[in-house]
Parts: C-alpha cells; structure tokens; sequence
C-alpha cells in the first residue's frame, strides 16, 4: 500500500510537469477605430526582424488617437518594417520592407483588401503611383523600380536603376529616384513613366533620400550628406537639390547642414525638413531656409494640407512606442501622442 | 530604414564553430570523495570544474550538472546543444533547424553571458562573445560539465551566467576503428568514421565526419486568420569536422595532450518568416581550425604543474546576392586569431586543504572590413583554494570552503577583481544532506565588435559587471532506488550592461547604461530505479529576469521582462537501458517569451517530445548500434526565436559499426 501510494505520487508529480504554472500573457484588447472622414495614418516601422511593425490613426474628427489598427481590425501583424502608406482613392498601400509585400487596407474600415507580394529577396521602400493601373515601387538591394499593376496585384517588371534607390516621386510624366548608394551615392534616375527606362541621369548632393514634389512642381531630392565612419569631422552635410522636371536640370542646391533624409511639404510651398539637432523651415517657393522650425531631432515629419500642422515623430530609443508632436505652422504645440515602435512616415487621409 | 542598416550589418557577427573529441566515465565524479579526487587529480580525470580544482559534483559550491557520454549517446540529435538543453537553468535560442544558429545561456543571462570552455580553454569568440552552438556536434564529446552561477573568479570575462565546460575523449587501450552514417527527414544524413589506438602510455584517435542536409523542413504558418503547411527554403547546410588527438604519459607523473580539430561549415541563412513568400538568400560559412595542448607534471610531495595553450583561427563570411550595396552583393568577412597560454601549480597541502595559482596570457585580433582592425592582449592572475574542516559533534559536519580570486587586464579595456567566496557543509547522514552557496563578482569584458565597430564601435566602454549569489542543497536518498534531489535559488545583478542605442547620424553604438536582475531557482529530482535499469529525470526552472534601471527619464523598458527569457522551463527524461536496447524519451515546456522590449509581444509557451530508441550489439571483436529518433513527436508549430519557424516531427536513423 505504501509503495503504491509513493508510485501513484511520484506519477502526480511526473504529469505536473507536461505543463507548468505560468500562463501566457492574456493580448490587450486592441480598441477598433471608429471610420472617420479625415485622418492622419502613422507608419510605425517597427524593429528589424521582429514583425511588429504596426499602424497608428489619428482621428482629425474626434482627436482620438487608435495605435495597431491594422491588427485590430484584421487579427493579424501587419509585418516587418513598413516603410511607408501611399492613397490613392479609397485605398491605402502600405509597403512592408522586410515582408516583401504591399498591404492595402480600405481607408473607410480599415480592413486588409489584398496584397502585393514583391517578390523573394526584394526590399520594397517606397511607393508613387503614376495613375490607377500603374505604380512604381523602389527595391533597395536589387537596383531597381518594380513595376507594379495594381488591379491585378503584381509585380510585372522592374527598371534597373542607381545604386540603391530610396525615394521615388511622379512629376512631370517621370519618375524620379534617388540612388542613396547606400550612403554613396550621388544621382537621380529620370524614369520615363511611358516607356519605363531611365531617360537621364542627374548628379545630385551625397547620399540622395526622400524625393517630393513642392507644389510648383520642382522635384526636391534631400540628400543626406555621407558619413566618415572613421572621422565624423569629414561628414559631408545634407543639402536639398532642386531639379527642374521641365528640364531635369538642377536648378538649386539648398544648404540644410548635419544630416537629413526627408522634407515635408505643405500647400502652401513651406517645407519642413529634420536635420540632426533642428527642424528647418525652408520656402520651396524660393528655395531658400527660412528659420529653424524645432529644436530636436525628429525621425519623420509629414504637413496635413488642410490646416498646414507639422507631424514630427521621435523614434525615442527605438524599442519604446515613438512620440508625435502635432505643431502648427506657428509652432505652436497642438497636442502629443504615443504611436507604436519607430513611427517613420505619415499619410494623410482627405 | 535606421534599424534595418543596423541588423543587416549584425547578421553574421555570430558565427562561429567546431566539433571537438573526449573521454571517460562522469559516474566516477559521483562516486569519489572530494579528497580522492583533490588528491589524484591527472589529465584524463574527470572533474567538475567548479573551483578548478577536481571535485565531486556533490561537493560544489553551486549547482552543477554533469552530461555522461551515455546520455549523450541517447539522446536525439547529432549537436552538443541537444544533449545538454535539458538542464536545469539553461536557455536555448534557435534561429531555425537543422544547423542553424544556436546560442545558449544560464540563469537568465545572455549567452555572451556564458562562457564555453573545451577542455578548460576559453572558448567564446573575442570579437562578439558568442559561441554558435548550430554547428556543435557532440560526436567526439565525452562529457559535459555545466556550473551555473557566476564564475569570473575561476574563468574570466563572460562566465556570468555560468560555465559549460566540454570534456572532449581520449584514446582508449587497444586498437579501434568504426563507421557511422546517418539518415534523416529534410534529406539530411551523415557519414563518418572514427580511429583510435592506445599502448604503452601513447593514445592516438582522428576521425571525420560531413552532415549534410537540405533544411527544406515543414513549419506551419499563421497570418492571424488562418494556418498553412509551407516548406522553408535556403536553410541547407554541409559541415564538415576532422579532429586528431594524441595522448602521452611520458612517465607516470608526467602526461601530455595533444589535438586539432578542424571545421568547416556552409549553411544557408534565409532569415526571418514574416510572409508566406519570405525565402532570404543569406549564405554562412565558416572555417576552423583549433589547436590545443596540454602538459601535466607530477612534481611530487603534493605538487603539480600544467601548462595549457591553445590557437584558434576563425574565419566567418556572410553573403546575401539578394542584397546590393555600392552595387556589390552584401559580403561580411571576419578572421580571427587568438592564442591562449594558462600555466598553473596545484597544491595538496593536506588531506584538507588543496589549491591552485596560475596566470593566463591571451592574444587575440581580428581583420573585418566592417570593423577597424583590432588586437586584444589579455593578462590574468588567478589562485583558487579548498579548506575542508570535519566539526566534531553528535551529528559530524564536513564544511568545504572555496575562496578564490581573480585578476584580469586588458591592452584596450579596463580589467577587473573577481573575488568568488563558496562553502558547501556535508550533514553525514542518511539521507546525505548537503548545503551549498556562493557569493561573487563576474563581469563581461567589451568584445572587439563592440569597440571597433566601424559605424559607431565605442572605445570607451567599461566591463559589465554582476554580483551572483545562490544558495542550495543536494540530498542523496533510498527510496526504492537511489534519489538525488536538489534545488538552488539564484540571483545576478549586473549593470553597466552593454546595450546598442541610437547614436549620431543614422547608426547606433554601444554604451554602458543599463542593470538586470535576474532572480530564480532551480530543482531538479533523479531517480534510478529496478536496478538500474530505469532512470528518471526531472528539473524545472523559475526565472524573473528585469531590466531594472532607467536608461532615461520615463524609460518605459524599465521593470520589463527580458527578452526571450522563459519565466518557467521544465524538462523530463525518461530512460530504460534494458541488456542491449536503450530507450529515451524526453518532455520539455518552456513558458511564454516576450520578444519586445517593452513585453507587448510574445512568443507562447510550448512543449515539444522526443524519443529515441538504441540497440547494441556485440560479437567481439565487432560492435554495431543502431539507433531511431524522432524529434517532435505531437508536430508542435513553435519558433524559438521570433519568426524563425522549427520543424514539425523528424525522423533519423543512425547506423554505427567498428571493431
């Protein structure tokens, strides 16, 4: 009797061990954004990786901020660095760097309506849309735009381009792309949206990054400046070169110092450009900086056309949820909110 | 696009690798005395290496673990990781199947926390800490000694978390030969053979093997809504592992070792599954070449003298032709060289008392084009000791202290004092009872990819350094079978923790900000029942490893979690060895993970089985097994390593044959 009762504890305390004592953490419930006719959509890349890239939306109706929709309304991630949100219509397309793809939600319910696949081996960063059917994406590593039919949901082509194109933006029936070089480069491809070749290159500053059309239509392309990794005296500082879409000529280079990767324009031809240590405020109108914005640095800036307020980012340490300040044009603080991890882009819903 | 650069250009810093060789029996450890084993320490003894000194395991300080050759032989899997995994305290991260990488840490450290020893020789990389445990085969392994707990006091910079110590096999008496292949899921199989001699003093072995495997294993996927069956792609891999050793006892008070094992290692590296369609082309490959030697002498009246060195030539790549920089395809190179010199006298004073000094001089550099090129010198001075006293009293007390101290410089970073104090008392008795605790200072030295980081390496970098403590006991019963049952509690507390944060410019560096507690325990029951012939093991782990400080004003990471580490673990081991079949099976359950700083993300809890069958057989002069394994019983869909999907069930079968 002893030893049956020794076995049958020593089976009890065998089984207790399939399965321990601590639980999985039980999910916050993710609140689901009520549908809203204006809004501002924050890309949070999330860490390299780890899949949590997720989607802020800022209500511009209620002022109420929703982090992780896309998980929310569609219970799944979103996926790995997303790079950035292009509208077009009623859809938004948010690229996924490390997940090679393209996720489109429809912007009234947020629900995820397809996706892009770009491809094995791809590194999609941005997006421009030359008109429904056809939209160009830039693939960091392979040289090149892909081609995009956007109806039928696939990469149809690519165009060799620069080293390591960053940015693309639509002007003038061209596309134009920055090849960063991965910090060495110095041109613009001119893509020809007809024909979907380069039609020219441009030399540009060091290390080119965001491309945006001012409203006047020049094409500035924010060239970050090189980094001496050995001695940070020789860094070469960033610069905004000008690009004439009429010409594809370079029409001015503007002076931003430390170094930049993106500018955001308002309607109103003011742009705002973070640099190492400040905001600056430049007049695409005459190209020229006009004053310091913000001191601080900022990962991501983006102008909502309608009221003209300036959305700065703080990626913080990048492993905490990042912080947007909302200003207006005056910099005047309107309000502050906690996006998701590493908020790197904005979109605006009209 | 900041924290994209950056782990790009940290893929391929792990890398590195082996396959190494052994010898003898780790149930003597259990059946010696402490004085016996102080007294007759020689080259081939098995010790556990708690004070350096060669002791019982039950007369340690801290808790220990000892891996037989025979459990290593029936456990499944070829890697040294899969043999040891299963002991209490210990954390295993895998990037995927096959001969991925693997990195392994005790007590809630990070494995560059843990110092890997092979045959007490430093082990760990200089250039980023880490051992990869992917290509570790455990196939020349004799045992496996695991001492958990801080130990810098004995071994230096990273021995944290505790000390893996693989005792790699001798040569035996007479002449041997034998062949293994193997035949496995995901089109892997192995083949090798395996030479050895021994006569008058002068023992030789060699052996090769090449494992090769496609890695194209089933993982199940889920994207939210639903799960599907994919196959992963770009995980093959093709090792190849050589080793001679040569054993001479030139006299009886004077021994010799000798042995090199060299590696070499192709390993596809896909990445991370974030979509059905992720298939990365990342390419590792690695080469080794690993020299060590050892003298032993006797000197007499209690006296004796060693001097161990080893050189070790590394040589790790990285490419990825799915990554273009500068228009060239992403090419990571990394050549490292380090040689280390450990002369040491031990000393019996008396029955009671036993010790050792020695000094330790290392070399290291290392050639990368994404590092400035960087050399180490590295000197230290050591001197452990054990003092037994027996209280006379009704109940006799044995109580065994063992301070020990430890001096470390460094050419490029500042060194450290690490002083160790341990007492273990012995209650003579039925049931022997032993208590057991330390109390020390370890650190962790800066590597050379922390310094020389071209894109933000910091010169000016302070050693991690941690307090340990823990507290135990051991009790040995009779309950129809021999029991031993034991438990420890720990706690680490480390700061000026090495964390990458955001620097100037787009590129991160490493600083000196953060402090992490790691507080637990440990239990682990063996019991050995019908004579014998059943064995059962079971141990469990409880961790609570925080971040504690701030590294900022309203740093929301403050009071989390770590990152991948299981708050509970457990394992059982189940084995039969009936005439000549053994059989194995094996439970393990590791709790929910986080995977974000800030623990809003998780990895869930999982439990994975597995089992192996072995039949012997001898008809002198020959000997064959056979041995059938499966991995993954019930097919669990789990990730180790946020989005680097495990296999489902594999099968493998092994067929060895020799004289």
């Amino acid at each position: 009797m002893k030893s049956r009762a020794y076995v049958c504890g020593c089976a009890a305390a065998i089984l207790s061990f399939l399965t321990g004592c601590v639980k999985d953490p039980v999910s916050a419930l993710r609140e689901v954004p009520v549908p809203s006719a204006r809004g501002v959509y924050i890309i949070n890349q999330g860490n390299f990786g780890r899949a949590n890239s997720s989607l802020s939306y800022y209500d511009l109706v209620s002022f109420h901020v929703y982090n992780d929709v896309f998980t929310a309304v569609n219970g799944k991630n979103l996926g790995d660095v997303a790079q950035g949100m292009t509208i077009r219509g009623s859809s938004g397309y948010v690229v996924v760097n490390n997940s090679q793809k393209i996720e489109i939600i429809d912007l009234a319910t947020n629900l995820n309506t397809g996706t892009i696949p770009t491809g094995a081996g791809s590194s999609p960063g941005q997006m421009a849309f030359v008109n429904d059917t056809l939209a160009l994406v830039t693939d960091l590593y392979s040289n090149a735009l892909l081609v995009v039919n956007v109806p039928a949901r696939r990469v149809t082509g690519s165009i060799t381009v620069g080293a390591n194109p960053a940015g693309v933006a639509i002007a003038g029936g061209k596309a134009y792309v920055s090849n960063s070089g991965f910090g060495s480069g110095r041109t613009v491809s001119v893509v020809s949206v007809v024909s979907l070749s380069v039609v020219q290159t441009v030399t540009v500053g060091d290390n080119p990054g965001g491309v945006q059309v001012t409203p006047s239509g020049a094409v500035y392309v924010v060239c970050t400046g090189s980094y001496d990794f050995t001695d940070p005296a020789k860094d070469t500082p960033a610069r905004i070169t000008v690009i004439d879409p009429s010409s594809d000529v370079v029409t001015d280079s503007i002076f931003i110092g430390g170094h930049a990767t993106d500018i955001g324009i308002g309607i109103d031809g003011i742009g705002y450009v973070p640099s190492s240590a400040a905001v600056l405020r430049v007049d695409t109108r005459v190209h020229k900086v006009t004053g310091v914005f913000k001191e601080g640095s900022y990962f991501a800036v983006g102008v909502e056309a309608a009221s003209g307020d300036v959305y700065l980012a703080d990626a913080k340490n990048f492993i905490q949820p990042g912080t947007v300040s909302v200003f207006a044009p005056n910099g005047q603080l309107r309000t502050q909110f906690d996006a998701g991890l590493i908020p790197g882009a904005f979109a605006f819903k009209r | 696009m900041k924290s994209l650069r950056f782990c790009s250009s940290f893929i391929p810093v792990f890398l590195i690798h082996t396959s190494f060789a052994s010898a003898a029996d780790s149930t003597r450890v259990e059946e010696s005395t402490p004085d016996t084993l102080a007294r007759s320490y020689t080259l081939n003894e098995i010790v556990v290496t708690a004070t350096r000194l060669g002791i019982a395991s039950r007369s340690a300080p801290s808790g220990v673990s000892v891996v037989s050759r025979e459990a290593i032989d029936a456990m499944p899997g070829t890697l040294l990781s899969s043999a040891i995994s299963w002991t209490p305290g210990l954390s295993l991260r895998a990037y995927g199947g096959g001969a991925s990488v693997q990195t392994i840490s005790l007590r809630g450290m990070s494995p560059e926390h843990t110092l890997l020893l092979i045959d007490g020789q430093r082990y760990n990389s200089f250039q980023n800490g880490l051992a990869d445990f992917g290509i570790l085969s455990s196939s020349v392994v004799d045992h496996v000694e695991i001492v958990r707990g801080g130990a810098s006091a004995l071994y230096g910079a990273d021995a944290v978390g505790g000390v893996i110590n693989v005792i790699t096999r001798a040569a035996g008496e007479g002449v041997h030969g034998s062949a293994s292949t193997m035949v496995g899921s995901n089109h892997s199989s192995a083949s090798g053979f395996r030479l050895e001699g021994g006569e008058g003093g002068l023992g030789l072995r060699g052996g090769l093997r090449r494992e090769q495997g496609r890695g194209d294993y089933e993982f199940r996927f889920n994207d939210g809504r639903t799960e599907t069956t994919l196959t992963r792609e770009g995980e093959d891999y093709s090792l190849l592992t050589g080793d001679v050793r040569a054993d001479w006892g030139v006299s009886p008070s004077l021994r010799t070792t000798a042995s090199f094992t060299y590696a070499d290692g192709d390993r596809g590296s896909p990445g991370v599954v974030t979509d059905p369609s992720s298939n990365g082309r990342g390419r590792l490959w690695d080469r080794l070449e690993y020299l060590r030697g050892g003298i032993d002498w006797d000197a007499g009246g209690g006296v004796s003298l060693s001097l161990n060195g080893s050189a070790h030539y590394g040589l790790e790549q990285y490419d990825d032709p799915g990554q273009l920089l500068n228009g060239t395809t992403l090419h990571s190179l990394y050549a490292n060289h380090d040689g280390i010199l450990t002369p040491e006298v031990r000393f019996n004073i008396s029955p009671a008392l036993s010790g050792l000094a020695g000094v330790e001089y290392a070399r290291a550099s290392l050639q990368s084009s994404e590092t400035a090129e960087a050399a180490r010198i590295q000197r230290s001075a050591f001197l452990s000791s054990s003092h037994s006293f027996l209280l006379p009293s009704q109940v006799p007390f044995e109580i065994i202290l063992y301070p020990s101290i430890r001096y470390d410089t460094y050419s490029d970073v500042a060194g450290d004092v690490s002083p160790r104090l341990g007492v273990n008392v012995g209650l003579v008795g039925d049931p022997a009872l032993r208590l057991r605790a330390s109390v020390g200072k370890s650190f962790r030295a800066p590597v050379l990819n922390d310094l020389y980081w071209i894109e933000g390496g910091n010169p000016a970098l302070r050693p991690e350094r941690a307090i340990s403590f823990d507290a135990g006991f051991r009790c040995d019963m009779d309950l129809l079978g021999p029991l031993r049952f034991e438990a420890s509690y720990f706690s680490i507390d480390s700061r000026d923790r090495i964390v990458w944060v955001p620097a100037s410019g787009t590129f991160w560096s490493p600083k000196n900000i953060s402090s992490v507690t790691s507080r637990g325990a440990e239990a682990e029951a063996v019991w050995t029942g019908f004579d014998g012939v059943l064995r059962l093991t079971l141990n469990a782990t409880w961790a609570n490893v925080t971040k504690t400080s701030a590294d900022f004003p309203g740093d929301p990471t403050q009071g989390k979690k770590l990152i991948y580490e299981p708050a509970e673990t457990l394992n059982g081991v189940a084995e039969a060895r009936m005439g000549s079949v053994i059989l194995l099976i094996r439970h393990s359950w590791i709790s929910y993970r986080y995977t974000t700083e800030i623990n809003d993300r998780f990895l869930p809890a999982y439990s994975l089985e597995s089992a192996s069958a072995r039949y012997l057989l001898h008809a002198f002069p020959f000997k064959a097994s056979v041995k059938a394994e499966v991995n993954n019983i019930f097919n669990t869909s789990y990730q180790v390593v946020a989005l680097y999907p495990m296999p489902l069930r594999e099968l493998r079968v092994t067929l060895e044959a020799g004289l």
